[in-house]
């Protein structure tokens, strides 16, 4: 389930990012006005605790065994907003420090394991154990909430995969990412989770549940009610709207005299007038006229004087911090 | 002298002694050892990053932004060229910091066999058309390599393997301690930062408990269970390690109250950055900026 660095473009690992901040603060302020103190420690053995779900292995038909996300159970635990921190917290450390799972894809595994994980999970099981269901139907809902979250994560996991020879081609067509399209990446990613993987998910979080249920059923009470219908909107244009940097094209209100012309059939004059007026002080990264290798070494001397521009600014920050 | 009856429920056989770690319902008792002592060994073992070296000697933070500037290069660029510039780059740093090419590739191997198996069949013309290189055919059927496939698996497998030994070697060579450091003087807010570090100190905690708990009932199984005892057993132990979980955490906020813990995690204050610092943020910040050119 976790994605590694190098099958994801940089873009589509920016939009992740971008959709998971306003999830990561609004999840921090939902679960206490601004993640106080007292929740700290809660989260933090909330995302230790994801960590040793997964060392778990759960004994299954056959001799084999396989181990769980845990991401259902957690959020069931702690409720579906501090299931989201905690498993970033717990994607991000394991990309850090124990190399599983991609530094840049981070946004993209705290999408995939703990918002699409947590939401799905916890609010199927919800849905499932309406009114005042008895133990057996609490169970059977937790194992279809495992079943049906593990699914839907392997889903976007399919897809997030099975988009990227579209939208990252090189300029020769050929895919510089994950290299499968859809019609190969999503069967890839459902097949083994449907018949597999979703199965050990279930009957993990079914029995965790149904111990849960016996020892700590106080404790459980913790799990929050559901969202207020404005703020859940406002997420989900949120997560939406980042979306739009896969758009191909140039983006809107970004385009050049010609694309206008071609639009409406003549140049605004004041346009017209300053196009171009500024330019840069090293337009297109060089001199327009040098083709070949000259055109690279330009390029690389630009390179060369944005980087010592960059520590310029770098260096000069950090005096004025120290003072 | 009296006699000494054995009990009838003593006699009953249980089925075969327990062979552990050959299959059966017990094999997932060794696998969950097997799991928690390689992670144990993986993240307790300092390695490179106690010797002196180059890498090492860098501020925390200018050596995580620099590996991040790097690997955001090799994740932008199109071009191979590029990736074997930052593999050259990379072997110079590990030869200046004293990392072994072997405790590198330990790290890398995985995600690199996991890579290779998955762009295998993109070599092929079923999976991507093209100029033939070599094919066989037997009873009418027929496959061959495509050139532009062998190129677009072998330049996925290049970047994914420089990606992740860029994130290997920051990890070799960096303190656990010196990365919560950079991340903090980084400005990644402190509440994340502490969270993190708390994440990471509990691991172990949670970690120790469900090897006890492994341990304890490997110790004392002297005959194959049933499959659905096995599994009960399984989810009951992580049913209490989530309950000790969440009794730590409050026992952990009473602590932090009571010492007057204000959720800054402090750490000695680390010396400005020095010119091989700067130097590093240049060479990176070039080789990025070169990447989206190449």
């Amino acid at each position: 389930m976790h994605i590694p660095d190098g099958y994801l473009s940089p873009r589509t690992c920016a939009v992740f990012f971008a959709a998971m901040l306003p999830v990561w603060y609004f999840a921090s302020k939902r679960v206490e006005e601004g993640l106080k103190l007292k929740n700290l420690p809660l989260l933090a053995l909330g995302a230790a605790f994801t960590f040793v779900i997964m060392m778990f292995n759960i004994p299954i038909p056959g001799g084999s065994s396989g181990h769980m996300v845990g991401s259902v159970v957690v959020s069931i635990a702690l409720g579906p907003w501090a299931g989201v921190i905690a498993l970033s917290l717990a994607v991000t450390l394991q990309a850090f420090l124990f190399g599983d799972g991609g530094v840049l894809a981070i946004g993209a595994n705290s999408f995939n394991m703990a918002f699409i994980m947590s939401f799905a999970g916890y609010y199927s099981y919800r849905a499932l154990s309406l009114g005042s269901p008895g133990h057996a139907r609490k169970i059977a809902a937790a194992a279809a909430a495992g079943y049906v979250a593990v699914n839907l994560a392997a889903l976007a996991v399919g897809i997030e995969l099975g988009i990227q020879p579209v939208i990252s081609a090189g300029t020769d067509g050929r895919p510089l990412y994950a290299p499968y399209p859809l019609s190969i990446s999503i069967p890839a990613m459902m097949v083994p989770h449907a018949l597999f993987l979703g199965p050990v998910e279930a009957l993990g979080t079914a029995l965790v549940v149904s111990y849960m249920e016996k020892t700590m059923g106080n404790d459980m009470a913790r799990a929050r009610g559901g969202s207020k219908p404005l703020w859940t909107a406002l997420v989900v244009l949120a997560v939406l709207a980042p979306l739009g940097l896969l758009a191909v094209g140039t983006p809107w209100g970004e385009w050049g005299r010609e694309e206008v012309l071609g639009m409406i059939g003549y140049v605004p004059s004041g346009m017209e007038r300053y196009e171009g007026a500024w330019k840069g002080l090293l337009p297109d990264y060089g001199n327009e006229s040098a083709e070949g290798i000259g055109a690279s070494f330009v390029y690389i001397i630009s390179a060369a004087i944005g980087s010592l521009a960059a520590v310029l600014a770098v260096y000069l920050w950090g005096k004025r911090w120290r003072k | 002298m009296a006699e000494v009856r054995l009990p009838d429920w003593l006699k009953e056989s249980r089925g075969e002694p327990c062979l552990i770690g050959k299959g059966g319902s017990h094999g997932f008792l060794d696998k969950t050892l097997a799991n928690i002592s390689a992670f144990m060994r993986e993240t307790l073992s300092s390695g490179a990053a106690e010797r002196p070296g180059a890498l090492q000697g860098l501020s925390p933070k200018a050596r995580i932004a620099g590996f991040l500037l790097l690997i955001i290069a090799c994740s932008i660029t199109g071009r191979a060229f590029m990736l074997i510039g930052a593999l050259v780059i990379m072997a110079v740093a590990m030869l200046m910091s004293n990392v072994s090419a072997a405790s590198l590739a330990k790290r890398v191997a995985p995600s690199l066999f996991f890579t290779s198996v998955i762009a295998f069949p993109v070599f092929f013309d079923f999976i991507t058309p093209g100029a033939s290189v070599f094919g066989v055919s037997v009873s009418g059927y027929s496959i061959s390599v495509t050139k532009e496939g062998a190129a677009i698996a072998l330049f996925l497998v290049l970047r994914v393997g420089v990606m992740v030994a860029l994130a290997s070697l920051l990890l070799l060579t960096t303190r656990q301690a010196d990365f919560f450091k950079g991340l903090k003087e980084l400005k990644v807010p402190h509440l994340f930062v502490t969270a993190l570090y708390m994440t990471f100190r509990y691991v172990f905690v949670l970690l120790k408990t469900a090897e006890d708990a492994v341990l304890a009932r490997k110790s004392r199984t002297i005959a194959t269970g049933r499959l659905s005892e096995a599994q009960r057993w399984t989810a009951s132990r992580i049913a209490l390690i989530l309950k000790k979980s969440m009794s730590y955490a409050e026992e952990v906020n009473m602590a932090m109250i009571s010492r007057g813990f204000d959720g800054r995690l402090r750490t000695l204050k680390a010396p400005g950055m020095e010119g091989r610092d700067y130097l590093w943020l240049f060479l990176t910040l070039f080789f990025l900026f070169l990447s989206f050119g190449f």
